[in-house]
């Protein structure tokens, strides 16, 4: 637990403002752009280029922080436009469809863009400093998901400037959201803004659950996490799957926009039943994604400040996953007034009861932790404490819409509205307090403690005099600005209140801004009873974190010399003696060029239907990803595993691996809503009755071979590699690429055959389903055959002999796509 | 929390129906159940809230640190791993009693579904009552039309107050919901498909119906009017519409004299269908 700065990054103040050092320019005659983006040594926090070059978990938590904070001011005017409007009980302020669009973006930016990014700036920031990791799995990754992430945000904003952003809700249930009733770019654009930060969470979640579970410090197992961590882990267990469900959903969202495709407007089939199905699979989820950091977070500030350990520890942790685990089985809740039948309402309404239980046991857990504490009412606990307060409320108010029959009335109604503004932005206090609890830790610098109170208490009047008057007037119908007279006085509160939370926002943020100077300077545990390893390094941490190897093995944190380390049968990599040999990387340009790239695209798919400039955008903007992507491939950058850790349970597998099978497992989800989709329409349509668009299987059949052949071929290329024999792995690689091409061209001509018949995307919900989900397969074809092409030249010059994983992980996604194929082909040939 | 209770009082208390009565008989309406049902969970959630919130707000209190004492005995260290703080039993007793309370709550909720859901009486097989009145609803961008048996459509709805009414609920473009708040009635209007719910009128009267989600620009002001009338007087209305009422299956179009109700032309600007 030594002070020691060891390097010279950790010297300075890692918060943006201040203590800059001269820039060490490279003194090559480098043109300006690229001496900017050359990466050598990270820059000083003081320096632009550190914040656009960093891949630093620390750096990325801060980025994340930050960014969300803005977006939190975005979504927050918004809501304070909408409160104006409500002042009185017509429409007076915003346009109809003004007021539809503020309705929708507040509610997108505040869940998307604002909450998880939020708790993720901590996640980012915190979670590897609790597991006593130097860094995530893939720091590359990590800042390319901050930077998809703030690209995504900035193409939303975009929207409004493309004849009007999105207005149909943040359900954006169908068919509203399709062409016919909403024609504007904008919408279009919105929903791609969404797709590319749903890109992000699963380049995230990738890299958090390699993370967390190759990289904990020896000692500590599963059990023995803290509890943000734990939140964070089950967190990201839901995103990789919740996520990928709602990508189905937006990308055939956007097919019906941008191709054509009929999948939510085709006349005979449940077209608006399969968006609200999709969607609520997501969606509830999203609910605890949204809620478990913030509970992860009260959990230890509730330990901290009153001086106890968490009541029930095991109990709240059993709670946590069982609700993880029930949160995919109660989405049509949410659902009870559509025609679903009594038997299912039933079923659901149970699993809803089910899940409410277990945050019961947990507020229960939190309350009694406080008996017999010595309770130290500091901003970050008191921040907790008011949020568990009012979650208490929102939870009781949750089981009336529990009961069917209630819901049946309070559905669509303010009802709805305060009490999941009671549970999320109890939610947004706690995280508000994480803020606060960690914010010495992230400056090195304490918060203004008078200030922080007053926030506080603006903060907690605020939000109740909003959100509490709305359960009074709960028979005003949501999204209306054109109320029941008599509700007036009640909205004006309302309105008081959402101002009074905006100014306590204001003051937290203008608090952290500017104790970054004044604020007093901190010791690394300036809170005393925190008992998690973040505590145990300097404040603002050392850029690789720890003093010595972190281990828990001998029943408490010790720092242990790196050398010393005893392995215990996991991978064992080269340890690195020290943190600063520069062994490990820290910067680079590629994943900012990418997300710029991705950005250009998306810009340009947005309107590429309707021609004009937009189709060079698009064009312009491919040609960037490709070549961000090639450079992102072609540069070296090193990052070591640590030699031992707890890695239950994958140990038998290195970090680039699992990676690649978490990747794969939110594929099949992916897949999986797709082909769901397909059988919910056929099945509403009649199973009998609907067309097999291909007229022959006989292409299918033969692309199947095809498929099953380049897998063999794979294998074969593996085995080479292994025996280190270069043109054995070439050839194998060699031809799978060709037997792809032959998949390609074989379904191209299927297709132009098909097409010549006056049978494409658009033509009927039977040719909609075909094309897109068989369209989709033959994109992760290309994709993969793009690899190949990439490694071939790799090959040849001998890359996959003394190291043949690469080779490995291109298998593991071949033989996936190949599998899936084996599936699509009997469900949309033969059956 | 105070505020809570005297809503309940004042607005659910008085006007809810006895349990008796509600326990008596297979079916019955939204609007007997949901305000019985409503103020039930009202009074007890209220409940539950203060006896939790209080006692949470006692601990703080009572466990304040003072600044005297300032370490407790085995508090947590850092770098410890972590463990339980005991209590465990406390846990699962508070659990099991809010789970009671939940469970119970929600089951009695459930009984009652059973009778909203048997339908009007006479499909549940009570004899005494009149044939109930049939009426499709279907939305619009952005007004209901309600379609009556023999083929009759207008934009105002007009029932008698002399026996149930069946509503079959669909939607011609977007989703919608479709309710009535005097009747606590709602239920989707969705593409396609069908939704049912009915009621019982009581009282001659002129009620509002709004929409409860949003279907697009002129959301807002989706309301239609739902004219309850005199049993008599409303069979007289009934035989004059059909005489000369052409049922057209093109939903834009609809009996003349109703035609310019439609709210669309109430509205500056609206979709644009490209």
């Amino acid at each position: 637990m030594s002070d020691d700065r060891s390097t010279d990054e950790s010297a300075v103040q890692p918060d943006g403002g201040h203590a800059s050092r001269p820039l060490a320019e490279p003194t090559s005659k480098q043109s300006t752009l690229r001496r900017f983006f050359t990466r050598d040594d990270l820059p000083p926090y003081g320096a632009l280029r550190r914040w656009l070059l960093t891949t630093n978990h620390k750096d990325v938590g801060v980025l994340y922080v930050v960014t969300a904070l803005l977006f939190l001011v975005f979504g927050g005017v918004l809501a304070l436009l909408m409160r104006i409007e409500l002042l009185t009980p017509v429409g007076d302020f915003l346009s109809a469809d003004g007021y539809n669009q503020t309705v929708s973006t507040h509610g997108l930016i505040m869940v998307f863009w604002f909450l998880s990014p939020f708790a993720f700036g901590f996640a980012n920031y915190i979670v590897p400093l609790q597991i006593g990791a130097k860094d995530l799995a893939f720091p590359r990754l990590n800042a390319l998901s901050y930077w998809l992430y703030l690209f995504s945000g900035i193409l939303l904003g975009l929207s409004f400037f493309q004849g009007g952003s999105f207005s149909g809700g943040w359900t954006m249930y169908a068919p509203l959201s399709v062409p016919n009733y909403m024609p504007q770019i904008g919408s279009t654009t919105t929903i791609l803004a969404l797709t590319l930060f749903v890109i992000s969470v699963t380049v995230s979640s990738v890299n958090f659950l390699t993370t967390m579970h190759r990289m904990r410090a020896p000692g500590l197992t599963l059990r023995r996490m803290p509890l943000f961590t734990w939140s964070i882990l089950l967190t990201v267990w839901m995103m990789l799957f919740a996520f990928a469900a709602l990508l189905a959903a937006l990308l055939i969202l956007s097919s019906d926009r941008i191709l054509g495709t009929t999948y939510f407007t085709a006349e005979g089939t449940p077209g608006s039943l399969l968006w609200t199905h999709l969607f609520w699979f997501f969606g509830h989820p999203e609910v605890y994604i949204v809620f478990f950091p913030a509970l992860g977070a009260m959990a230890e500030m509730f330990q901290t400040f009153t001086g106890r350990r968490l009541v029930g520890r095991k109990w709240f942790i059993v709670s946590m996953l069982l609700v993880a685990l029930q949160s995919f089985l109660v989405w049509m809740h949410h659902m009870f007034l559509t025609s679903i039948n009594l038997q299912i309402k039933t079923l659901f309404m149970i699993t809803t009861i089910g899940i409410s239980l277990p945050f019961d046991l947990m507020v229960f857990s939190l309350i009694y932790t406080m008996v017999k504490g010595r309770l130290r009412f500091t901003t970050p606990f008191l921040f907790a404490f008011g949020s568990l307060f009012v979650f208490i409320i929102g939870g009781i108010t949750g089981v009336f819409l529990g009961a069917v029959v209630l819901d049946y009335q309070l559905r669509g109604t303010y009802w709805v509205v305060a009490h999941f503004h009671y549970v999320m932005v109890s939610g947004v206090m706690a995280l508000v307090g994480a803020l606060y609890y960690w914010y010495p830790k992230l400056t090195g610098r304490m918060y203004n403690r008078r200030l922080g109170k007053l926030s506080f208490w603006l903060f907690f009047a605020g939000f109740n005099l909003l959100y509490f008057p709305m359960f009074i007037a709960w028979e005003t119908p949501r999204r209306v600005f054109d109320y029941p007279a008599e509700l007036t006085g009640f909205h004006q509160l309302a309105t008081v209140g959402g101002f009074l939370l905006g100014f306590a926002f204001l003051l937290v943020i203008w608090n952290c801004y500017r104790s970054l100077w004044d604020g007093e300077t901190v010791s690394s545990n300036p809170w005393a009873h925190a008992t998690t390893a973040e505590w145990a390094i300097p404040s603002p941490p050392p850029l690789e974190n720890f003093p010595g190897m972190p281990s828990y093995e001998s029943g408490s944190l010790d720092f242990l010399d790196r050398e010393t380390a005893s392995t215990d049968g996991g991978t064992v990599t080269k340890p690195t003696p020290s943190s600063h040999d520069g062994h490990d990387s820290h910067a680079s340009p590629w994943p900012l060029g990418i997300s710029i790239g991705s950005f250009v695209l998306f810009l340009g798919l947005s309107g590429v239907a309707t021609g004009g400039i937009y189709v060079p955008i698009t064009i312009v903007g491919g040609g960037l990803l490709a070549v961000t992507l090639l450079g992102f491939g072609l540069e070296s950058f090193s990052v070591t595993e640590p030699a031992v850790a707890e890695r239950w349970p994958f140990a038998g597998i290195e970090n680039g691996k699992l990676g690649v099978w978490i990747f794969l497992a939110s594929d099949i989800v992916l897949f999986g809503a797709f082909v769901g989709s397909y059988v919910f329409l056929r099945a509403g349509y009649g199973w009998e009755a609907w067309k097999i668009v291909p007229h022959n299987p006989i292409p299918g059949l033969i692309n199947t071979y095809i498929l099953l052949t380049s897998s063999f071929c794979v294998v074969l290329a593996l085995v080479a590699a292994q025996k280190g024999r270069r043109w054995g792995v070439v050839a194998g690689l060699t031809t799978t690429l060709l037997l792809g091409i032959a998949f390609l061209i074989n379904k191209g001509i299927e297709w132009i055959e098909l097409f010549h018949h006056n049978i494409w995307l658009s033509t009927d919900v039977q040719a909609s389903t075909f094309f897109l989900t068989t369209g989709l397969h033959g994109l992760h074809v290309v994709l993969g055959l793009v690899i190949v092409l990439y490694m071939i030249p790799r090959a040849l010059n001998g890359a996959y002999l003394d190291d043949e994983r690469p080779v490995e992980y291109f298998g593991l996604y071949w033989h996936f796509v190949d599998i899936v194929w084996l599936f699509l082909f009997p469900l949309f040939y033969i059956l | 929390m105070s505020v809570l209770v005297g809503l309940t009082v004042q607005t659910f208390g008085t006007s809810a129906p006895p349990a008796t009565v509600i326990l008596q008989g297979q079916s019955r309406t939204m609007s007997e159940v949901f305000p019985h049902l409503f103020s039930i969970f009202l009074v007890l959630g209220t409940l539950v809230g203060i006896v939790v919130l209080s006692y949470m707000v006692y601990v703080a209190v009572r466990y304040r640190a003072d600044g005297e004492t300032d370490e407790l005995k085995d508090s947590p260290q850092l770098g410890e791993l972590p463990e339980g703080g005991g209590d465990g039993r406390k846990l699962a007793v508070s659990l099991t009693l809010s789970a009671i309370i939940v469970i119970a709550l929600i089951s009695y909720a459930w009984f009652l579904l059973m009778g909203v859901e048997g339908g009007p009486p006479e499909v549940s097989g009570e004899p005494n009552s009149d044939k109930p009145l049939s009426v499709t609803v279907v939305g619009e961008q952005f007004a209901w039309k309600y379609i009556y048996p023999n083929g009759n459509s207008s934009y105002t709805l007009r029932v008698p107050d002399d026996r149930p009414i069946e509503l079959t609920i669909t939607s011609s473009d977007v989703m919608h919901t479709y309710g009535i708040p005097k009747y606590d009635l709602k239920t989707d209007a969705i593409p396609a498909q069908n939704t049912t719910t009915w009621f019982n009128p009581d009282e001659t009267e002129t009620v509002e119906a709004n929409c409860y989600e949003l279907c697009g620009t002129g959301h807002s002001e989706m309301t239609s009017e739902v004219i309850i009338m005199d049993g008599a007087e409303f069979d007289r209305w009934y035989a004059q519409t059909t005489s000369d009422a052409t049922p057209t299956p093109n939903e834009s179009t609809t009996e003349g004299a109703h035609a310019m109700d439609h709210p669309q032309s109430r509205l500056a600007h609206n979709h644009v269908l490209v």
